[in-house]
């Protein structure tokens, strides 16, 4: 759950309610229109008072004009010159007069009326009338009088006086009624001004009228595009709140349809909402949990506090976290769900609560527990079978050791022929059986994934060479032509486990021999580039052609299974534990690569191995403690710890023949206690001891004893699963050897023991004997391989050279070519101490190790091959004469080669 | 006539007004004619004791007003009205601001100038123009309308005295100066003072 709900559709604008840039800008231009329009109208106003009172001014003047009574004053003149008239008739017609008088009287006040300010339009004239008004009535009115009512000679002298001064009173009137004109004019010419100035003032207010129905016809037209803006906005907008609704239907439905709980809390964690598959599961209805946390109603008090307290954390802190809880329902039934929880975040990236998701898991975590129970009785099962397998190694083969070292010994005493016969027959057959025991384990080892191949740079055409040569003897006895033909581009080396690929090519060699009565085996080597799982390189292709009976396709698929052969006759024919190919088969897997086979009954079969191939360098020669230029042992103080009495007679036999007479204790506390009263160089350890146990007293002595003080502790035991090589030297055992003891190896072991027990300091660098360390080590496969016989003298060796004076000093750092001559002397003599009376295979095969050790040590490569090839011969579970015979004369004759090579020695380098 | 004394409660007198809609002839200053409505601020101060068809006398005193045009006459084919006439016709008065002729408020008192017309046998609708002429030979056209549309009067005392020729008498057209919103532009021409004859069209 993302922190906003808007989400299934990235890119698609959100956003509602908002304001485009074109709304905003239409907004503003309706501002600007808006403020100019009341600006326009505050301006029209203004104008529109200005003309008010400009009106309102020119109607006071006009009204002046309307109501000033200019007929008045002209109405005076008229009655005052009628009366002047009146005055100079003769005789005097006083009625007329009286009345004429009165007019003048009625009009002369009429003049005089504050109200003819408005006539007149100056108060200066206004005082003017009135003075006149009073002249009438205190001058002329009296002298009226006498003219009415006096005498005729004071009337008329009363009417020549008044007539006198009508004339003058008339005079003046005519000057106010002209001053008063003039007034008016001017009146009147200052209205017609302000009537200009309004219709200036008008014209103004028409412009301004126009400019302000311009702008509200602009205000009317964006008005219009800003509401189809908004309209298209709001339209737009109710689309998407539409879509955003069909959504969250469709994410309600989801919701409410969903099997999964969904709770929705607040930010404290406290519940807000809850999914109806909520309801249904725990019982509880929203109202019963709302505003309370999920944990407080649901949680189990078998939640672990770890758990707890995690997503108690988790929601503190505002993040996402999932676990499996345990919950009970309303009901009280308990129910596991994984739970994912999500915070929900506002726009401002505020925590607004949670959100979680809750799935029943109890089925699951039925399912798990019951897969678990399988699984841990799976395990126990395979570790039954591992530890009976172990069992079985040690129990079957400690007799056996037994066996084949009593025969091994009886062999070396006097014995008549059939005696010999007899002897021989009881060893080859313990042997038979020891290479079927280990045949087993090797398969249940590699068939466990137990064995750690190694990756180690492997001459690949040294190693084909070894192999087929090993048959060529056979070939010869047989007359089936065996060729090897290594492809141009095979690379010198490859890197691999050069013993299980010589285990593969023995076994698959040593079938096609077996089975092939004629024609011919051939050996290929190439480089192929078919793909292979998981390795797109190229291939490295083993192929082993015979010309043998073939294999009917029925059963080609079982030939790579264990204990199969391709029917019940053929182990009567041909014997083989059946194991061969299907150790070759997980030989090949494990070095993951494949085996496959092709054949036609009738014609022959094809086995081909293909292998990732990466070129490799070779390693420098490795470093090893040396081998000590003599092999003599016999100072050295053994304690043997062997529970076992058969073991024990086996195992000081074979040290009283390398001079070594070994004090000998039962079980581990004796050997503490033995080591801590004697002097030891070596403690020879059986791993499998009553009571205290080989490792457990190994522990004991480190624990009692300083590092200097120590023996060299070499393990024994008979329980040979690869790895336990590993395990035993990490509890502190110095070596290792693995029942049933051959004589060589111990004899190897005893030397290295010597070594790092402080014998005198040894050339380094000098080369273990290879054959003889990995027959130390485990066991070699060739003594396994059913099939293998031993190697006759091959004709390449013979290009060999007897010796390598370059490669001694070299390897020793010895320039001493004296000492080097003195040493291939004795070499030679140890090689022409070899005989055919020494016709026993196990002390032959005993001298052939020592002389294969000698003859490395002294750089003599043609004498390490005949040796090494005597060595094969004498550990042939089928030990043939001839071949052992062969083997010796060969041996012989490269000593003499040898002696030769010394006498007729280059000239110093 | 019925006669009815003025001791009833104004009560019985309001429910007896359908039958004596005539009014009372013997009591002639003081109570109005009942039902009439001449307008604010204005009274009647004197019923008619000459009717409409009543025989107008010739003249005894001085001539105020000479009418011309009218059915019916009584000097000659002219109506002449002394101020005794003029009075019986009954009279109402009131207060005008006479800013243009006495300079101040005046009580104008004098018959209602339909009346007048009625006296001289002229009904609603039979004329239209007054041809008014003034002392001093002023002369103006004043429609018959306003006589019936407004409480003209023919001034015949101002602030209850007769009004001398200097004082813009003996008669005076008064139209009120509240009340009825008038015109001074229309109006004021028609304020004739010092009215002689009035020929009626």
């Amino acid at each position: 759950m993302p922190s906003e709900v808007e989400t299934s559709q990235p890119g698609r604008q959100r956003r509602v309610g908002w304001l485009s840039r074109t709304q905003q800008l239409l907004l503003g231009l309706l501002g600007v229109i808006a403020a100019g329009l009341v600006a326009g109208m505050m301006v029209l106003t203004t104008n529109m008072l200005d003309q008010t009172e400009v009106l309102n001014d020119q109607q006071e003047l006009t009204q002046a004009i309307v109501d000033g009574n200019v007929r008045t004053m002209a109405q005076v003149q008229r009655e005052v010159l009628r009366l002047d008239l009146l005055l100079q008739e003769t005789p005097l017609d006083r009625p007329a007069i009286r009345l004429q008088g009165a007019l003048v009287a009625q009009r002369v006040q009429e003049a005089s009326l504050p109200h003819q300010l408005q006539t007149l339009q100056s108060q200066e004239l206004l005082d003017r009338a009135q003075a006149l008004h009073r002249q009438w009535e205190e001058e002329l009115d009296p002298l009226l009088r006498t003219v009415l009512r006096g005498s005729r000679s004071d009337a008329r002298a009363a009417a020549d006086s008044l007539a006198a001064e009508l004339l003058d009173v008339e005079l003046a009137y005519n000057r106010l009624v002209s001053d008063g004109e003039n007034n008016r004019k001017a009146v009147a010419g200052e209205a017609n001004r302000e009537s200009q100035a309004m219709v200036d003032k008008a014209q103004d207010l028409v412009v301004g009228l126009l400019l302000t129905i311009a702008a509200i016809a602009l205000l009317v037209v964006v008005l219009g595009v800003t509401f189809s803006t908004f309209h298209r906005q709001r339209e737009r907008a109710a689309q998407t709140l539409r879509d955003l609704n069909t959504e969250l239907r469709k994410h309600a439905h989801v919701v409410a349809a969903t099997d999964n709980m969904v709770v929705i809390t607040d930010a404290d964690g406290l519940v807000d909402w809850v999914n109806p598959a909520f309801e249904r599961r725990t019982g509880y209805r929203l109202e019963d949990v709302r505003g309370r946390t999920p944990g407080s109603v649901l949680q189990h008090e078998d939640v672990d506090p770890e758990t707890t307290e995690r997503m108690r954390t988790a929601v503190r802190e505002g993040r996402s976290f999932s676990a499996e809880v345990l919950n009970h329902a309303a009901d009280g039934s308990a129910y596991w769900i994984f739970l994912e929880v999500n915070p929900l975040h506002d726009q401002d990236g505020e925590l607004t609560g949670f959100v979680a998701v809750q799935s029943d898991i109890t089925e699951r975590r039925h399912s798990e527990a019951l897969l678990r129970q399988a699984m841990e009785a799976a395990e126990e099962t395979a570790r039954a079978k591992s530890n009976f397998l172990a069992s079985m190694s040690h129990e079957i083969r400690t007799p056996l050791n037994a066996v084949l070292g009593l025969t091994d010994l009886l062999l070396l005493t006097d014995l008549d022929a059939d005696q010999r016969d007899y002897v021989r027959t009881a060893h080859t057959s313990g042997r038979l059986l020891l290479a079927l025991v280990n045949d087993i384990l090797d398969f249940s080892a590699l068939e466990s994934g137990h064995i750690e191949l190694e990756r180690r740079p492997v001459a690949v055409h040294e190693l084909l060479r070894d192999t087929v040569g090993m048959f060529e003897s056979e070939a010869r006895r047989t007359g089936v032509v065996l060729a090897l033909h290594l492809a141009p581009g095979l690379p010198e080396h490859v890197l691999g486990d050069e013993t299980r690929m010589r285990q593969v090519m023995v076994n698959l060699l040593g079938n096609a021999m077996k089975f092939t009565e004629r024609g011919s085996v051939r050996v290929t080597a190439a480089v192929g580039t078919g793909p292979l799982a998981g390795h797109d390189g190229p291939v490295l292709e083993l192929s082993v052609v015979d010309t043998g009976p073939g294999i009917h396709a029925d059963n080609l698929d079982r030939l790579f299974q264990p204990f199969t052969q391709e029917d019940a006759s053929t182990s009567r024919k041909h014997g083989g534990t059946g194991l061969g190919l299907a150790i070759c088969r997980l030989i090949a897997e494990q070095l993951h690569g494949t085996i496959e086979v092709e054949s036609r009954v009738g014609e022959g079969s094809t086995f081909r191995v293909r292998l990732p191939l990466t070129a490799a360098t070779p390693e420098p020669q490795r470093l090893r403690p040396s081998s000590p230029v003599h092999s003599d042992v016999s100072d050295l103080r053994v304690l043997l710890a062997e529970d076992d009495e058969v073991n024990q007679k086996v195992a000081r036999h074979m040290l009283g023949r390398l001079g070594i007479t070994p004090d000998v204790v039962g079980d581990g506390s004796e050997a503490v206690r033995a080591v801590l009263d004697g002097d030891y160089d070596v403690v020879l350890m059986d791993v499998h001891m009553p009571g205290t146990d080989g490792v457990e007293a190994t522990h004991r002595l480190h624990e009692l004893l300083a590092p200097h003080e120590r023996p060299w502790i070499i393990a024994v035991t008979a329980n040979a699963l690869d790895g336990d090589r590993e395990r035993l030297l990490s509890h502190g055992m110095d070596a290792y050897l693995s029942k049933p003891v051959q004589l060589d190896a111990l004899h190897h072991q005893l030397v290295l023991a010597r070594v790092a027990a402080g014998a005198p300091p040894q050339p380094e660098g000098a080369p273990a004997p290879p054959r003889l360390r990995a027959t130390a080590d485990r066991p070699s496969p060739v003594p396994r391989s059913v099939t293998a016989a031993a190697a006759p003298p091959s004709p390449r060796r013979v290009t060999l050279e007897p010796a390598d004076p370059a490669d001694f000093r070299v390897r020793t750092g010895v320039e001493d070519d004296d000492l080097y001559a003195a040493l291939l002397r004795e070499l030679a003599a140890s090689a022409a101490r070899i005989d055919a009376a020494h016709v026993d295979p196990v002390s032959m095969r005993a001298d052939a190790v020592m002389l294969l050790s000698a003859a490395s040590t002294s750089s003599a490569p043609a004498l390490v091959e005949a040796s090494r090839s005597l060595r094969d011969a004498c550990v042939a579970p089928l030990p043939d004469d001839t071949v052992l015979a062969a083997a010796v004369a060969d041996v012989r004759a490269e000593g003499a080669r040898l002696r030769e090579w010394v006498v007729r020695r280059p000239a110093p380098v | 006539m019925t006669s009815i004394t003025r001791v009833a409660p104004a009560v019985m007198l309001a429910a007896l007004l359908p039958l004596t809609a005539c009014g009372s002839d013997d009591d002639t200053t003081a109570a109005p004619t009942a039902g009439e409505s001449l307008g604010p601020g204005i009274t009647r101060v004197a019923e008619a004791t000459l009717e409409a068809g009543d025989e107008v006398p010739a003249p005894e005193g001085r001539t105020l007003l000479t009418l011309t045009g009218v059915p019916v006459t009584n000097v000659g084919d002219s109506l002449a009205l002394d101020r005794e006439t003029l009075e019986s016709i009954g009279m109402v008065e009131y207060t005008v601001d006479d800013r243009q002729a006495e300079g101040r408020d005046v009580v104008f008192t004098g018959p209602l100038v339909r009346d007048l017309l009625a006296v001289a046998g002229i009904e609603e609708g039979e004329a239209t123009t007054l041809h008014t002429v003034a002392l001093n030979d002023y002369s103006v056209d004043v429609p018959v309308q306003d006589a019936y549309d407004l409480p003209l009067v023919l001034a015949v005392l101002a602030d209850g005295e007769p009004m001398t020729v200097a004082h813009y008498g003996p008669t005076r057209f008064v139209y009120p100066t509240e009340g009825f919103d008038l015109d001074p532009t229309v109006y004021d021409p028609r304020w004739i003072w010092q009215l002689a004859s009035i020929d009626v069209e």
